[in-house]
């Protein structure tokens, strides 16, 4: 079931509707009930990932209450850790993993017939398995006690609004939330509808619009110029942008209706000046969770500086991995780790030279958001593209000059593109820097209704509404 | 399990679903306003890049409409086809249609005015089950403008709770139409011709197969057939003469197409159907890259020597009729006085 669908409206409402109707003690039931619902309209088979993993990871958890000692506690954290890293591995990197030891056989004149997996990529796993995984790491560090009740356990891992694609929620956070009685606050409720209605807006506005465009030209990149492989470029950044930052803010509006704070997983990352500052505000959620349970434990900060870039280039190359079993998905990863890396080693240098050379204050934010607006875009034609030799391609044509004409299939398809990405820089520039959000919300009601209203038929007229997925589902 | 039924008696819960319902009926009320004026202005839009033929049949009437998918838009040229048969002419093929939306405009067609007689050229996936059924469905949504057109009404709802829901939004049946309003509205007719849009003599691409050519055992859908056995019935159920016809390719048929045409030619010698078939007639000069934008569609000077043949069997057709009815007439008469 997706977000953008009507099925997902009816079911939604319905769940609403339960949910502040019955006692707060049956509550748990219901949103346990709807969110393994809301798996199964994908594939009801996969569910039993989805139990399994839970079983186990309470069971881990129970275990290591009993027991004091942290060493000892040891054997059922990896307990966990193998049996989700286990399963991941299975059903996403297995195939991957075979057809790359086949090639490089091949390479070596070895011919190797690689055993292949015929299963489906279940969707959200890598989401649901991290999330299960901060649970028992953090019970075993003793961050957090262990939850006692399964049924809440299996909620926290399934819990319907953030199950597929996120933000990956810690257990510290979530868990005591489903304890909590909510009542019904209308003020709360509204600010998640308004939240729902700006990632609709984001979805079906912009990132399904520029879909059309971006995989026309990105599924026959041979036969593109290099002017139009940039453009595609350039609008699959606002794509992928709001592709999953409108499915977080649906996420997180909808838990908000219910009464429940999920954590920010977006923060209007182009208005970054430096990577750095970027994977401050790309997917949050992740973001943390790798500095947490990753390059925290590596060794963090605390170690030779030679050593920590290393740590930093590893967590880039684990998180491009994270998003998918293809080389294009680590390059990109590690493309960021040497931007990372790149970037702390030259911020002495880059200060100096704007002290040294006066340089106006505003011309400096604006040079540096654009610069680091073109790394992140060049690094997505590795995340965009099918294989490295189509990146490669589509680098090599757009840096040889000879860019050719701009391929528009329709005009007017084109323009509600342009339109669209129009709207949404000027609805992120009113956020970042007037808060447009609070700004609205002091207004008399005809102009927030009139404001609702106008995204409400901007979304009707220009939306794309084929019910077409979300990226970060096939993560 | 007992219903809590406390919130419901709460101020805040009655101020909250007042609002809310408040506010739902502002946004019907913007949604079906605004959707009336972009209607009104929709139909006013005839010409320009996306001009809608729906409008044409609707609003104008014509002797014989073609019908059919883009081959159909680019290959019959009915200022041609007129000069042969004395009639006014209106091709009504589209881009990127198939049986469904020749069927649906052909019913807006006869519930308005009864034409002398409506051709439907054929394409071999027309009967084809498609490997995505839903998208052929999804394509439609061209007509949602017509909505309100009870013929249109049961092929886009077809019966469907969340189509009902969808369709109930007025705006919503012109999204993406913004553009093309204003485009269409600010545009002369330019080099129209009745429906038919010259592209000129394009520089050859090997690209476009049938659908059925990319398929390794295509089935026949009978829902389909059903659909094609009503476009035929209900037109003569109205007294219009209805014509098959099958255009030419650059290359020869595949083994697929061959059968589905030979499906085709015993569909419509069963049903009575006349079915012009330039393609397997002695027709060679079509097999030349000159006539072709792609392998199956034609350019100008393709469509130009094709709507020549055409026009010529067309009015063999025509006049055949004319003769059978004339005919009928006449015997009608005779009885008549020989029990006079």
């Amino acid at each position: 079931m997706l977000f953008n669908s009507l099925q997902f409206a009816i079911f939604f409402i319905v769940v609403v509707s339960i949910y502040f109707s019955i006692p707060h003690r049956y509550r748990w039931i219901l949103l346990l009930i709807a969110s393994y619902y809301f798996y199964m309209c994908w594939n009801a088979k996969y569910i039993i990932l989805i139990a399994f993993s839970t079983l186990v990871d309470y069971f881990a958890g129970l275990q290591m209450n009993r027991i004091s000692e942290k060493r000892k506690r040891t054997k059922y954290l990896v307990m966990s850790l193998v049996t989700n890293l286990g399963l991941l591995f299975t059903f996403k990197y297995f195939n991957f993993f075979s057809r790359s030891v086949s090639e490089f056989f091949q390479a070596i004149s070895i011919p190797v017939q690689p055993p292949l997996l015929h299963v489906l990529l279940p969707v959200g796993i890598s989401f649901y398995t991290f999330q299960t995984l901060s649970y028992t790491i953090d019970v075993y560090r003793g961050k957090i006690p262990h939850e006692k009740h399964l049924g809440i356990f299996a909620l926290y891992v399934s819990f319907f609004p953030q199950l597929v694609a996120g933000p990956i929620e810690r257990a510290s956070n979530l868990l005591p939330q489903f304890y909590k009685k909510m009542t019904f606050d209308d003020e709360r409720i509204a600010s998640g509808l308004r939240l729902m209605l700006w990632g609709f807006f984001k979805k079906i506005v912009v990132a399904d619009r520029l879909s059309l465009y971006v995989d026309s030209v990105y599924g026959n990149i041979s036969f593109h110029s290099g002017l139009t492989l940039l453009v595609a470029t350039y609008l699959f950044a606002f794509q992928i942008y709001c592709d999953f930052s409108g499915y977080s803010d649906i996420a997180i509006g909808a838990a908000r209706v219910l009464g429940f704070d999920l954590m920010k997983n977006f923060d209007r990352p182009y208005f970054s000046l430096t990577i750095p500052e970027f994977w401050r505000r790309w997917h949050i959620s992740l973001s943390t969770w790798f500095k947490d349970y990753l390059y925290i434990p590596l060794g963090g900060n605390r170690v030779p500086v030679a050593r920590m870039y290393m740590n930093l280039a590893i967590v880039f190359v684990v998180s491009g991995m994270w998003h998918g079993a293809n080389w294009t998905f680590i390059f990109w990863g590690a493309l960021h780790g040497l931007y990372i890396v790149s970037s702390r080693l030259s911020l002495g240098f880059r200060d100096r030279l704007v002290e040294r050379f006066r340089v106006n204050k505003k011309l400096v934010t604006f040079s540096r958001m654009f610069i680091t607006f073109q790394l992140v875009c060049f690094a997505w034609i590795y995340f965009r593209a099918g294989s490295l030799a189509h990146a490669n391609l589509v680098v090599s044509k757009i840096f040889s000059l000879h860019w050719g004409r701009l391929y528009i299939p329709a005009m007017d398809q084109f323009v509600y593109s342009l339109f669209a990405v129009a709207l949404l820089l000027a609805g992120d520039i009113l956020l970042e820097r007037f808060n447009f959000g609070a700004a609205i919300l002091k207004q008399p009601v005809y102009v927030r209704w009139a404001a609702y209203a106008s995204l409400a038929i901007v979304i009707l007229l220009i939306g794309v509404f084929n019910g077409s997925q979300f990226i970060y589902f096939q993560f | 399990m007992a219903v809590n039924l406390s919130i419901f008696n709460s101020n805040k819960y009655l101020r909250f679903f007042a609002q809310l319902i408040l506010f739902s009926i502002f946004l019907i009320l913007v949604d079906h306003i605004g959707g009336s004026v972009l209607k009104y202005f929709y139909s006013k839009t005839l010409y320009g890049d996306n001009w809608p033929k729906g409008n044409w049949v609707t609003q104008k009437k014509f002797d014989v409409i073609i019908f059919g998918s883009s081959r159909t838009f680019r290959h019959y040229i009915p200022s041609l086809i007129e000069k042969k048969i004395d009639c006014t002419v209106f091709n009504a093929g589209e881009n990127g249609q198939y049986l469904l939306y020749s069927y649906a405009l052909e019913q807006l067609v006869l519930h308005r005015y009864t034409p002398r007689a409506i051709v439907l050229d054929l394409l071999p996936s027309y009967i084809i089950k498609l490997d995505n059924e839903q998208e052929e469905f999804d394509r439609l949504e061209s007509l949602a403008p017509y909505l309100d057109e009870s013929e249109i009404r049961s092929l886009l709802i077809r019966g469907k709770l969340l189509n009902r829901i969808k369709y109930f939004s007025r705006l919503y049946r012109f999204n993406s139409r913004i553009l093309n309003i204003a485009d269409n509205i600010r545009n002369g007719p330019g080099n129209f011709d009745n429906g038919y849009v010259s592209i000129g003599v394009p520089k050859f691409r090997p690209t476009n197969k049938f659908l059925v050519d990319l398929m390794q055992a295509p089935r026949v859908d009978s829902f389909k057939i059903n659909i094609l056995k009503k476009f035929v019935s209900s037109a003569r159920d109205k007294n219009v003469q209805v014509i098959m016809s099958f255009s030419p390719t650059l290359e020869p048929l595949s083994a697929n197409s061959k059968k589905i045409l030979t499906m085709y030619q015993h569909l419509f010698s069963s049903l009575d159907v006349p079915f012009i078939d330039i393609l397997s007639a002695d027709h060679p000069e079509f097999e030349n890259k000159a006539f072709f934008m792609d392998y199956i569609h034609m350019n100008a000077r393709g469509a130009e020597h094709f709507s020549e043949l055409f026009s010529q069997q067309l009015a063999g057709v025509l006049l055949r009729q004319k003769t059978l009815t004339a005919g009928l007439e006449m015997s009608d008469l005779s009885i008549q006085q020989d029990s006079n």
